[in-house]
C-alpha cells in the first residue's frame, strides 16, 4: 500500500527490482506451477513491506529465500487445509452442512485458528477441539484420548494460551 | 498491518487462562470462586482478557465440530514436509527479526465477518438491517437486549438500518457512533475514522452529522464536515466514483482492491481524475488512465506497478 513508509518501500523496491525474477524461478522450480510462483513471490515482498524494520540484508538472495520458504510454507499449509476441510464438508449431511455464505468465513476461522494453535501436538488441539468446540467435559476428554485429567488440564491450558493471546 | 489484536501482558494472560479452565473444570470450590471474583475485580486489563475469552469462545462453540476436527488433522502433505525441512535446515533466524514467525500480523482474531482482498460480501442481520463488507475489512456483530453492537475491526462497512426498539452503535478504533435508521458508510483508516450518512443521522458523544453529509472523528470528535462525496459508498455497486480526485488518492484507493504494490510517482500525483470506474477490472482502469491522462502505467510485473509521467 501506499501508505508504507517511504524509506522502506525504497529499499524493497531495490530489491524487488535486482531479485524478483530470480525468486519467482526459485519458486518455481519448487512448486512446479508458475501461476502460484508469481503469487508467492509477490506474498513474499508484501511482508517485507509489512515488515516494522526496513531490511537491508548483506546476502539479498539468502534472505529473501529464507522469508520465501515460510510463505512456501504457509500455502502448502492451507492447501492441505483446504483438502481436508473440502473432504469432510462433502461428508457432511445436508441439513448440517453451512449455507455457501457461512463456508468462505468457516474456512478462514479454521485457517486462523490452525495458524494460532501451530506447532502443538495433535492430541493437544484434539483435546482443545473437544472442549471448546464440542463442549465435552474434562472427564469425557480424558476418557475419549485416553489420558489422565492432569494431561487435559495441560494440554487446555497450552492450548488456551495460544488460541486467545497467541502466546 | 496494525490490528487492535488484544495485547494483554503474559502474566494476565496466563492467569485468565487458568481461570477458564478451572472453571470449565466445573472444580471451583466456594473459596476458589471467591478468589476468582477478586482477581476480576482487581482491574480493568483483568476484565477485558476474560471477556476477550468469552468472545472467542462464543465463536468457536459456533464451529462445526466434523469440519474443525477434520480440517485441524489435515496431514502433512509431501510438499509441507519439504518445505519444513527446509526451514529448519536454514534457521528461519532473520526472517524472525521481521515479526513474521507463527501468526505473522495476527488478523482481527475470530472476527464475525470478513471479506477478503479485492471482494464484497453483504449478509442479513438478526433485526433485519444489511451490512456490506468492503475488500479486506472485518467486522464483529453483538446484538443483546440493550443495543445492536456493529464493531468495525478493519476495513469499511456500509449499514442498511433497519427500524427495532434497542440503539445501533458502531464501535470504530476512533469512536462509538450512534445510528439511527438509515444508510451508512463507515470507514476505518489509518489514523482516524470516518462516516458518510445518506440518510438518518449519525451521532458521536450527542453530537449529530444530519443526512447528505460525512465526517471524519477520532478522540477528538468530528472534524472536516462535507457534503457527501460522490465515491461514498459507491463500492456497494462496485464502482469507484472519481470527481477530480488527485492521482495519487485515486491510485491509492484503487490499490485497496488488488494484490500487489501500485505505485505514483510523485510528478503526477497531483492530476486530476473524473469518472465511474467498475473496481472489477482493475487493469482495465489503468489502462483508461492512459488514454485520460498524460500518464504512463509502468508494469515491472502485474504486481508492481508504477504510474509514472509519459515521456
Amino acid at each position: 500500500m501506499p501508505s508504507a513508509p517511504p524509506v522502506l518501500s525504497t529499499s524493497v523496491e531495490g530489491l524487488y527490482h535486482a531479485h524478483h525474477h530470480w525468486l519467482t524461478g526459485w519458486l518455481r522450480r519448487r512448486l512446479g506451477c508458475p501461476e502460484n510462483a508469481a503469487d508467492l513471490a509477490q506474498d513474499t515482498f508484501m511482508r517485507l513491506l509489512q515488515a516494522r524494520e526496513a531490511p537491508a540484508p548483506n546476502e539479498p538472495r539468502a534472505f529473501l529465500t529464507t522469508v520465501a520458504k515460510r510463505v512456501l510454507f504457509n500455502h502448502y499449509r492451507r492447501q492441505e487445509l483446504e483438502r481436508a476441510y473440502l473432504q469432510a464438508l462433502a461428508q457432511l449431511p445436508e441439513e448440517v452442512a453451512p449455507s455457501e455464505e457461512q463456508r468462505a468465513i468457516l474456512f478462514e476461522t479454521l485457517l486462523e485458528l490452525d495458524r494460532l494453535l501451530d506447532g502443538l501436538p495433535q492430541q493437544v488441539k484434539r483435546a482443545f477441539l473437544l472442549a471448546q468446540v464440542d463442549g465435552l467435559t474434562y472427564n469425557e476428554i480424558a476418557a475419549q484420548l485416553g489420558i489422565s485429567l492432569a494431561t487435559v488440564k495441560r494440554h487446555l491450558n497450552k492450548a488456551a494460551m495460544r488460541c486467545y493471546f497467541a502466546l | 498491518m496494525n490490528h487492535d489484536a488484544p495485547a494483554f501482558s503474559p502474566r494476565v494472560a496466563e492467569q485468565a487462562v487458568h481461570w477458564l479452565i478451572e472453571l470449565q473444570g466445573g472444580t471451583l470450590d466456594p473459596r476458589q470462586q471467591l478468589a476468582m471474583e477478586r482477581w476480576l475485580q482487581a482491574s480493568e486489563e483483568h476484565r477485558q482478557a476474560w471477556a476477550h475469552i468469552q468472545r472467542v469462545n462464543q465463536r468457536l462453540s459456533g464451529l462445526s465440530s466434523p469440519l474443525a476436527h477434520a480440517t485441524l488433522q489435515a496431514p502433512a502433505s509431501a510438499g509441507r514436509r519439504r518445505a519444513l525441512k527446509m526451514l529448519v535446515l536454514l534457521g528461519a533466524g532473520s526472517a524472525v527479526g521481521l515479526g513474521m514467525h507463527a501468526g505473522d500480523s495476527l488478523p482481527p482474531l475470530l472476527a464475525d465477518y470478513r471479506s477478503p482482498l479485492g471482494q464484497r460480501r453483504q449478509m442479513r442481520l438478526d433485526d433485519g438491517s444489511r451490512l456490506h463488507l468492503n475488500t479486506a475489512s472485518a467486522a464483529d456483530v453483538r446484538f443483546t437486549d440493550g443495543q445492536r453492537l456493529v464493531h468495525l475491526l478493519d476495513g469499511e462497512l456500509l449499514l442498511e438500518v433497519a427500524e427495532d426498539r434497542r440503539p445501533l452503535r458502531v464501535q470504530t478504533r476512533d469512536g462509538l457512533l450512534e445510528l439511527s435508521a438509515g444508510r451508512f458508510n463507515v470507514r476505518q483508516w489509518p489514523g482516524h475514522s470516518g462516516v458518510a450518512v445518506f440518510q438518518g443521522r449519525a451521532s458521536l458523544d450527542a453530537e449529530v452529522l444530519e443526512s447528505g453529509h460525512q465526517a471524519r472523528f477520532d478522540d477528538s470528535g468530528w472534524s472536516v464536515r462535507t457534503p457527501l462525496d460522490a465515491n461514498s459508498g459507491a463500492w456497494v455497486d462496485g464502482m469507484l466514483v472519481a470527481a477530480h480526485m488527485p492521482l495519487a488518492e485515486f491510485l491509492e484507493e484503487l490499490g485497496r482492491y488488488r494484490r500487489g504494490q501500485l505505485n505514483c510517482d510523485p510528478g503526477v500525483a497531483r492530476l486530476l481524475v473524473s469518472g465511474s470506474y467498475p473496481l472489477a477490472d482493475s487493469e482495465r482502469i489503468l489502462d483508461l488512465l492512459e488514454v485520460a491522462l498524460p500518464v504512463k502505467v509502468k508494469r515491472f510485473t502485474r504486481y508492481w506497478v508504477t504510474v509514472q509521467a509519459r515521456a
